[in-house]
């Protein structure tokens, strides 16, 4: 195996030891102080935070769209410029779907695709599973919120990414849809969601992250808040984390 | 191919037809002056159309960086591994493509109007105005890396109506600045030297732009996406 930090994404292997796929260390930036964070690969994490802003710019300091006031972010190994430029590695979703409205979705996903160097055989069943085939050729500014945000989901996951950031991405559309469309059947692709309505988020996510006062207060399994008796609901993550921090505190002394 | 989606972007959002028409709008004026004052002299008339235009153009430019930034555009190209100074250049030449097609369109129209003089040395000044319209450009660049859509077309605009206002009210006098092609333009008859005058004046605007092109290249590296 090799030693280098991208055998992390591409080793069967080193995956069945749940390497870091996300590692923020001391990171301070807008809103953010001193995080610590360390996502192992496959987690599917929710992440929520008091004001709602934090969570979003800890997504995008993992995503290099912007910098860091200090620490510092490994996605394997490597900084997410690094990690840009490689393309295709670490995709994000904001709440703004970036693409032209003059665009068509197939459009959106060849120019993708182009990027990348990807063959154009992997835009149709991209187009199917996101259920964009209909308005394919389409311009986007016909369709709605809704379609745009699709489609920049299609564009993301286009790539295969091993880390997926998804901030708010999909909050126009509905439901069921966006259950069925963040529910892939990809185990070894890490996921950050930040969502401003955890309850959406039932069935999707694996483990929860609570950011408080731009440090992180909770990072704990789904599972754990259904054991406590509370529901997947700001109050109830927070509810966990003040039930925590207690016993962390003791812990600590 | 990130100048070929600028350039689509301008042109369906009429973008690319505002930076023509600003040009043309000098041409526009002249026209004007003359049906009131049939033996108006056409260049001063031109420079200062065309310095409101370089405002314009400042303004704009500014502004769709800045949105092309907040409206998540450029993390999208970013994100595919197009490289940030390569988001930045491929605005350039997108706003530079209308800005040189409607300055000759308008200095063509400038030089029917003129009727008389050196072709050389009109041509000579129309290439300094277009390094200023260039500082113009790079101005607005650089506002849009770093300021949100609104605030970066209010500074560039008001920093190259500052800059226009210092070299019309002769404060600036004597000194090499961007803007001294369009002021060279507005006395082109009466230069002894215009050959070299334009060629020092748009040495300058070309120098200023280049410099202001690569602190945008810097900074954008570290802006927000």
């Amino acid at each position: 195996m090799s030693s280098t930090p991208e055998a992390l994404w591409t080793d069967p292997a080193a995956r069945r030891l749940r390497p870091a796929a996300v590692l923020c260390r001391a990171l301070r930036g807008t809103g953010l102080d001193a995080v610590d964070l360390a996502v192992p690969v496959g987690w599917r994490l929710l992440v929520v935070s008091r004001p709602d802003a934090a969570a979003s710019e800890l997504l995008r300091l993992i995503g290099g769209l912007a910098r860091p006031r200090s620490g510092s972010v490994r996605l394997a190994g490597l900084d997410p410029i690094a990690t840009q430029r490689a393309g295709g590695l670490v995709s994000y979703v904001g709440p703004q779907a970036g693409l032209y409205g003059w665009m068509t979705p197939r459009e959106a996903l060849q120019l993708s695709a182009r990027l990348v160097a990807l063959p154009q055989n992997r835009i149709e069943p991209v187009l199917r599973s996101h259920g964009l085939l209909a308005t394919a050729d389409r311009p986007m500014r016909r369709g709605g919120a809704a379609e745009r945000q699709r489609v920049a989901l299609a564009t993301a996951v286009l790539t295969d990414p091993e880390v997926l950031l998804l901030d708010d991405a999909l909050s126009a559309v509905d439901l069921a849809d966006r259950r069925a469309l963040l529910t892939d059947d990809t185990p070894r692709r890490t996921v950050l969601l930040v969502s401003r309505f955890p309850a959406r988020e039932v069935g999707i996510c694996s483990h929860v992250a609570l950011l408080r006062h731009g440090r992180l207060a909770l990072l704990a399994p789904i599972s754990d808040l259904e054991r406590e008796g509370l529901s997947l609901s700001m109050r109830g993550i927070e509810t966990l984390a003040d039930r925590r921090e207690p016993a962390a505190a003791t812990r600590a002394g | 191919m990130v100048a070929g989606l600028a350039l689509r972007e301008l042109w369906i959002s009429f973008r690319l037809l505002a930076v023509i028409g600003s040009l043309l709008a000098a041409g526009v004026a002249i026209m004007l002056v003359r049906l009131v004052d049939p033996i108006a002299a056409p260049l001063p008339w031109l420079a200062a159309g065309v310095a409101v235009a370089a405002a314009f153009v400042a303004g704009l430019s500014a502004w769709s960086f800045s949105a092309e930034r907040r409206r998540g555009a450029a993390a999208w190209l970013v994100g595919r591994s197009v490289p940030r100074g390569s988001v930045l250049f491929g605005w350039l030449l997108a706003l530079a493509a209308p800005l040189v097609a409607g300055l000759v369109l308008v200095a063509a129209f400038g030089w029917l109007l003129q009727g008389a003089g050196s072709p050389a040395a009109y041509a000579a000044a129309a290439g300094a105005v277009l390094a200023d319209l260039f500082v113009a450009l790079a101005t607005g660049l650089l506002l849009g890396t770093v300021l949100a859509p609104a605030p970066a077309a209010l500074v560039a605009v008001l920093l190259l109506a500052a800059l226009a206002a210092a070299g019309g009210v002769g404060i600036a006098a004597g000194m090499p600045l961007p803007g001294d092609g369009l002021r060279l333009l507005a006395e082109l008859p009466a230069r002894q030297q215009p050959l070299s005058d334009a060629l020092s004046a748009a040495g300058t605007s070309i120098l200023v732009a280049a410099v202001l092109l690569g602190v945008a290249r810097l900074a954008v590296e570290r802006s927000e996406l």
